[in-house]
């Protein structure tokens, strides 16, 4: 089956021993890791005791790279190598991302290019170099391995900036548990010190996004109902709306540097009139005088609306009613803004709460998250369930796209389609998939190309292909196919559309390794290994409770798969032992569907006693 | 084989349903066997848990809603309602269809008449639900027939108000 995802690296812990894991909030201005420990959550700081890492990189002619407060001091001085707010630019391509601060390789196609004195770099390698700055601040900081994470995104994320965190993961040496929606992690954040039940709306308005959720708290269970946004709004756009009104005014702008300045000093601006009426602007050469926060309002103020189009817009989708809504809850540093506050209550009818520090909450959520998933013992029982936030599709006659999962669709979705061929003796279909609400695939986002090979030859309309969609719990596609007629599995060439190919991140996580000194095709055979004694183990354990199930002969068939896994195990040739890993997991996976129907009976079973007994 | 979405929730299959009991089912089930359950079990494990989630998300889905709980009732039966390929309807059911097409035409920007024509749209829908739970019960071959009409109308009447419904939004 071939898959778009690429899978994550199997390299785990020890069952039973404490996991070490964080979670981290991957923001546009700052980035954050958090992890629980003696049942509280710690951000953590680094050596001079700051919290938060300003998500900025610098790239030196040398190869060093510099990541955080020091390279964003350099960030005027030296403009076109040091990258601020690349999230961005995550899962973009050139034509999608308009102008840019930055020099942009000319390339049309695939994903964006930073030019840097360093060469050519990705918005996930950019990345990759924050994540790998964090997962130094926690193993030097606790002295322990980080053994997994858990992400946060914007709730709003399509498929491709999703698929673009993964990578920078991967790049970056962690192991995923879960990509999580930022709005859901701070939902967690508060539901889990206010303990609350009912309908609760997260208002997200970071450094490059916005997001807005809705969701529905009970018992530990969080269900987003709704959500929405923008991917491309945020305290970013607040700064150049305030350059803007600055430039307006007689400001000068004569080279990238002043630019990046005139950003800043509007960054400072905001910060500063969110307590104070008036400042004074002093940039000499640049601009000097007055501005109020009268001044600011004005320019942000249509900003402001256009979040509140999106609130309305996820109350209708989610079927609610404003008034039934009852606790909006404000997330992200921009929200600071007194004017956001503001119309947030007015349109909400209620004080929006703001109790938990907006810049911490996401990373609060995230760890606590990452804590459950690891299985740590006293971690808090939930459960996070999700929505897809933009429809699928895929391209019909006439340009027109066809949804086949709607958004706001729970996580996981499954959708099967069957196509046929239309000419005879055809042996390959083209499906395009994109991601949008409108109609025309041109208004949508282009994700993936994909090409069916191995179709029989048959007469036009005979052949029976399915194909299944898959979206997982951390929103990502995945697809298969396979010919019904003959049944045969069809090979799927996947080619995205702003994303990198596997080849790609090969090539990238060979060069980070060169440079820490270990070897890609080491560390793969590692990952396989680790994944095999996971699987025996999982088995073995299977066996011994579970035997009953199985048919004498089938038992058989699965302890020879097995054998046959052992014995590759110990040979140094990651190839055969996935291939054997396959073979054990087609040879076991009844037993296991088996086994997770009566899992599920008893513990229904169990549930309904209980029920009965209160 | 088809998935009869009833006995996945473990309910009666039949068409009267309580929302609240199926959402409360929906969460008790995916509890077990969300894929976040299995992070650290094998890949098998997870690949299983995110297919059966999947599929009491799909069946939360067709269930909870009156038009696709009744498609999904005449498919159990094996009657397809057909409508990407049959679109021949009831001349009246049309003649009505083209009344109110051409009253939505004529609103212009007039929100009170938008809105008066989405009430009865609403009302012509709720009186369809009401003759369909009536064919479920009474359940034999021309009953289930009238409900296959039943589905086909409503699914036109849901269009229509999707339509009025932006209509109304753009004037707001």
């Amino acid at each position: 089956m071939a898959l778009l995802q690429i899978s994550e690296p199997g390299q785990s812990p020890l069952p039973h021993a404490r996991k070490w894991v964080a979670g981290i909030d991957l923001g546009t201005t700052n980035s954050l890791i958090g992890t629980v420990q003696n049942g509280q959550v710690r951000i953590l700081p680094d050596g001079e005791g700051a919290l938060l890492l300003p998500s900025v990189v610098r790239f030196l002619v040398d190869g060093k790279v510099v990541v955080g407060r020091a390279a964003q001091e350099a960030e005027t001085g030296d403009p076109f190598n040091t990258i601020a707010s690349v999230k961005r630019l995550m899962g973009r391509s050139r034509a999608e991302i308009g102008p840019s601060p930055y020099r942009l390789a000319a390339i049309d196609e695939g994903a964006v290019r930073l030019q840097t004195v360093a060469g050519d770099k990705t918005a996930v390698e950019v990345s990759a170099h924050i994540l790998r700055t964090l997962k130094e601040r926690f193993e030097e900081g606790l002295g322990a391995a980080l053994s997994g994470v858990v992400i946060t995104v914007p709730a709003y994320f399509d498929e491709a900036q999703r698929q673009a965190t993964k990578d920078a993961a991967q790049v970056a040496g962690l192991t995923i548990l879960r990509l999580l929606n930022e709005p859901t992690a701070a939902a967690v954040a508060y539901g889990l010190d206010h303990n609350p039940e009912g309908l609760y709306c997260v208002y997200d308005l970071g450094g490059g996004t916005f997001d807005v959720s809705l969701l529905h708290l009970s018992e530990g269970v969080f269900e987003v109902l709704a959500t929405g946004g923008d991917a491309l709004l945020g305290g970013d756009d607040m700064d150049a709306a305030v350059v803007d009104l600055l430039m307006a005014r007689g400001a000068q702008a004569r080279s990238a540097g002043d630019t990046r300045t005139l950003l800043r000093a509007a960054r400072a601006l905001r910060e500063r009139l969110s307590t104070e009426a008036d400042v004074l602007v002093d940039l000499p050469g640049l601009y000097e005088g007055p501005f109020s926060r009268d001044d600011l309002e004005g320019a942000i103020a249509p900003l402001v609306e256009r979040t509140l189009v999106a609130c309305r817009r996820v109350l209708k989708d989610a079927n609610v009613k404003i008034a039934d809504v009852h606790e909006v809850v404000l997330v992200g540093g921009a929200t600071r803004t007194p004017l956001v506050r503001q119309r947030v209550g007015t349109f909400f009818r209620k004080t929006p709460l703001h109790d938990i520090d907006p810049d911490q909450v996401v990373a609060v959520g995230a760890a606590r998250q990452a804590d459950l998933l690891a299985g740590n013992i006293g971690a808090t029982d939930m459960l996070l369930l999700d929505v897809l936030p933009l429809s699928l599709g895929i391209e019909i006659m006439g340009g027109l796209s066809e949804k086949i999962i709607p958004r706001n669709s729970p996580i996981p979705a499954s959708r099967a389609q069957e196509f046929t061929t239309y000419k005879d003796g055809q042996t390959a279909l083209a499906i395009h998939v994109v991601q949008g609400e409108r109609d025309l695939v041109s208004d949508c986002r282009s994700l993936a190309r994909f090409v069916l090979r191995g179709i029989p030859p048959m007469v036009a309309g005979a052949a029976r292909v399915r194909v299944t969609f898959d979206v997982d719990a951390d929103g990502l596609l995945h697809v298969a196919a396979r010919e019904l007629t003959t049944d045969s599995e069809s090979e799927i060439t996947v080619k995205p559309s702003a994303g990198l190919s596997d080849g790609e991140i090969e090539q990238m996580l060979e060069s980070a390794f060169a440079h820490a000194g270990e070897d890609a095709k080491t560390r793969a055979l590692r990952e396989r290994q680790v994944e095999a004694d996971r699987m025996i183990e999982a088995i073995e354990a299977a066996l011994a409770t579970d035997r009953a199930l199985l048919l004498p002969k089938e038992g058989e068939v699965i302890e020879k798969a097995m054998q046959d896994l052992k014995r590759v195990r110990m040979e140094d040739e990651h190839q055969a032992i996935r291939q054997a890993i396959g073979a054990l997991d087609r040879a076991s996976a009844a037993f296991a569907a088996r086994r997770m129907d009566v899992g599920l009976q008893k513990a229904m079973k169990g549930r309904l006693v209980s029920e009965f007994r209160s | 084989m088809m998935t009869n979405y009833f006995d996945v929730f473990g309910l009666p299959t039949q068409f009267s349903l309580d929302a609240q009991e199926l959402a409360r089912r929906h969460r008790e089930r995916i509890r077990e066997r969300h894929p976040d359950r299995f992070v650290q079990g094998s890949s098998q494990d997870r690949r299983l848990a995110a297919g059966a989630s999947a599929q009491l998300n799909d069946g939360l889905k067709v269930l909870r809603d009156p038009v696709s709980r009744a498609r999904h009732l005449l498919e159990l039966h094996g009657i397809s309602t057909g409508e990407e390929t049959d679109t021949a309807m009831a001349p009246q059911f049309l003649a009505e269809q083209m009344a109110w097409r051409e009253e939505l035409e004529a609103c212009g920007g007039d929100q009170a008449r938008v809105e008066a024509l989405l009430a009865e749209v609403e009302a012509a829908s709720a009186i369809r639900e009401q003759a369909l739970a009536e064919s479920f019960r009474e359940g034999d071959s021309a009953a289930l027939m009238r409900a296959r009409n039943g589905v086909r109308e409503l699914q036109f009447l849901r269009r229509f108000g999707e339509e009025l419904d932006a209509a109304r939004t753009e004037v707001s």
